[in-house]
């Protein structure tokens, strides 16, 4: 079992929500994220004020996933997710233990989501 | 506004009994005259002051409040609104136990009398030209309240709430009210001909210069220069600027004091004036900095407002929009390379907008007045003399005012101190002043 973070872009979320689906993951967590990368800055200015900003607006998702589909799903999202340009973001991929589902008690040690 | 005649004041039955009677008589006497006499009242001009007096009560708040409020950072969002509103309630109070009396009580040119402390003699029936005299009293108040409260832009983010307290108090006393008085209650700078419908030195000059004293005698904000403080919701600003606005026709207009031509011709050039300098401000912006920003529009709309406020009844739309382009460049000017030339950290440009939009628009109504639309001709009608006039009433003001606000500071740190310690300013003066946060998010 794999876990999988991934840091994209925010106007990315639907297309790798919809990449995902497609592959039968269908529950992922989502958060609004400012990720620090050197290499991408962009410039504000308020009146007088001018700077490089290097703290950019990110969306990360994580989500659990099997291991035979989590190639496959890593793929779709690198897919879903891509402009070609600085600043598309990364995907974590972590081995992951076991799962409980909190309703019933549950562990399960093979889910393809969480 | 229109030059007040003190005797109008004094001319309430309650104090001069035989006086007003007789005020009364001959404007009941005088014949075929359709105009509204002086000291009887004018149901239209009335409404139409009542209803301003409203108006600029909405320029401080919620205008100012949302305008300041969304240009600081999020830890001192509520700090600055309270600053204002705080502002707001002590200001009225000031004005009424004294503030009013020493600005317009007839007393020498530079200064009212202690007469009508605590509104002594304003009756229901005393009047002030053709409105009762407790509308413009009150007109007047939101004057007194709106001023103080543009200099908290210049030292947001670090001032004590005692000291900020106390300083409104006393520059309300000592400052804001000796100029109103030369200007508008029958004063040195009003007898030499300077022009100021609606408060361009009295308001504006006064507010901008105070801002930078304070700027400079406080210091720069901790961390000035090695950290960024953007401000945290330029929403607030937008919806502040625009409340401003649309305040301020209360202000220019209703500085007419009546329901006339002369407050039709001051809102038009109201609105011409804001435009004009919002639309130099950002194109100025869009051509040296590569993209017109929100902040820099609303700034420029407060300059232009700022500029025509003097001029507003003294000049016709092709001035106000001479005002309005000029002014708009001006301010940008005063925000973006003034501020940086001389290293004061303004925080929220109280001086760059409204002190250099204050001088610019006191000075060029002394160049587009029209002698056909306020009485007063300016340098286009070729009385360069006019724009001497304005020279002087600014220079005058700015001395002043520069000069007791500095004193005024210097007392109150040493004694009560005026600046936060540095654990507070880091913390941001909402938790740390307030004991609440702005946002629960």
């Amino acid at each position: 079992m794999k876990y999988v973070i991934a840091i994209i872009h925010p106007h990315k979320l639907e297309d790798v929500r919809d990449a995902l689906i497609a592959l039968d993951i269908e529950a992922l967590a989502v958060v609004e994220v400012r990720r620090f990368g050197s290499e991408e800055e962009h410039t504000e200015f308020y009146r007088a004020d001018e700077y490089k900003v290097g703290f950019m607006p990110k969306t990360k998702i994580e989500f659990a996933v099997s291991d035979e589909l989590a190639d496959q799903a890593i793929d779709s999202l690198q897919k879903a997710a891509t402009t070609g340009e600085i600043g598309d973001g990364r995907v974590y991929v972590l081995e992951l233990a076991k799962t409980m589902q909190i309703k019933s008690g549950k562990v399960d040690a093979d889910v393809a989501s969480l | 506004m229109k030059r007040f005649d003190t005797d109008h004041i004094l001319t309430s039955p309650a104090r001069r009994p035989t006086a007003g009677v007789i005020a009364t008589l001959v404007a009941l006497l005088a014949p075929g005259s359709a105009l509204a006499q002086e000291g009887t009242l004018d149901s239209g001009d009335t409404a139409w002051m009542l209803t301003a007096t409203a108006l600029v009560l909405l320029m401080t708040i919620p205008g100012l409040v949302l305008f300041y409020g969304g240009l600081v950072r999020r830890k001192n969002v509520l700090a600055t609104l309270v600053q204002c509103f705080a502002i707001c309630a002590l200001a009225s109070v000031v004005w009424m136990v004294i503030g009013y009396s020493l600005a317009f009580d007839s007393g020498n040119a530079f200064i009212g009398g202690f007469g009508r402390m605590f509104l002594d003699g304003m009756e229901v029936d005393s009047m002030s030209g053709t409105i009762p005299e407790s509308v413009f009293m009150t007109f007047q108040m939101t004057f007194a309240v709106i001023t103080p409260a543009l200099i908290t832009g210049a030292y947001a983010d670090r001032m004590k709430f005692g000291a900020m307290l106390m300083f409104t108090t006393l520059w309300i006393i000592l400052v804001y009210a000796p100029i109103c008085h030369w200007v508008w209650g029958g004063g040195f700078l009003g007898d030499m001909g300077v022009l100021d419908y609606a408060g361009g030195t009295v308001v504006h000059i006064n507010a901008g210069v105070a801002g930078l004293v304070a700027a400079i005698v406080l210091g720069k904000r901790l961390r000035y220069g090695s950290e960024h403080f953007p401000p945290h919701s330029l929403v607030l600003a937008v919806v502040g600027a625009a409340l401003l606005w649309v305040g301020w026709f209360g202000f220019n207009a209703g500085s007419a004091l009546a329901a006339d031509g002369s407050a039709g011709m001051a809102m038009a050039v109201t609105q011409i004036a804001a435009a004009g300098a919002a639309l130099s401000w950002m194109f100025i912006e869009w051509w040296l900095r590569g993209k017109p920003s929100g902040l820099g529009l609303i700034s420029g709309a407060v300059g232009g407002l700022v500029a025509i406020t003097p001029a507003a009844g003294f000049v016709g739309p092709a001035g106000g929009l001479a005002i309005g382009v000029l002014s708009g460049a001006a301010c940008y000017w005063g925000a973006n390379t003034l501020k940086h030339m001389f290293k004061y950290d303004d925080s929220l440009d109280a001086f760059g907008i409204h002190g250099v939009g204050g001088i610019v628009g006191a000075i060029l109504t002394g160049v587009f007045a029209l002698e056909s639309i306020g009485g007063a001709s300016g340098l286009i009608e070729g009385n360069a003399g006019q724009v001497l006039t304005q020279i002087m009433g600014v220079a005058i003001t700015m001395a002043y005012c520069a000069v007791a606000t500095f004193i005024l500071l210097k007392v109150i740190e040493k004694t009560i101190g005026l600046r936060v310690d540095e654990t507070t300013e880091t913390i941001g003066l909402d938790i740390a002043l307030h004991g609440e946060r702005g946002y629960e998010l």
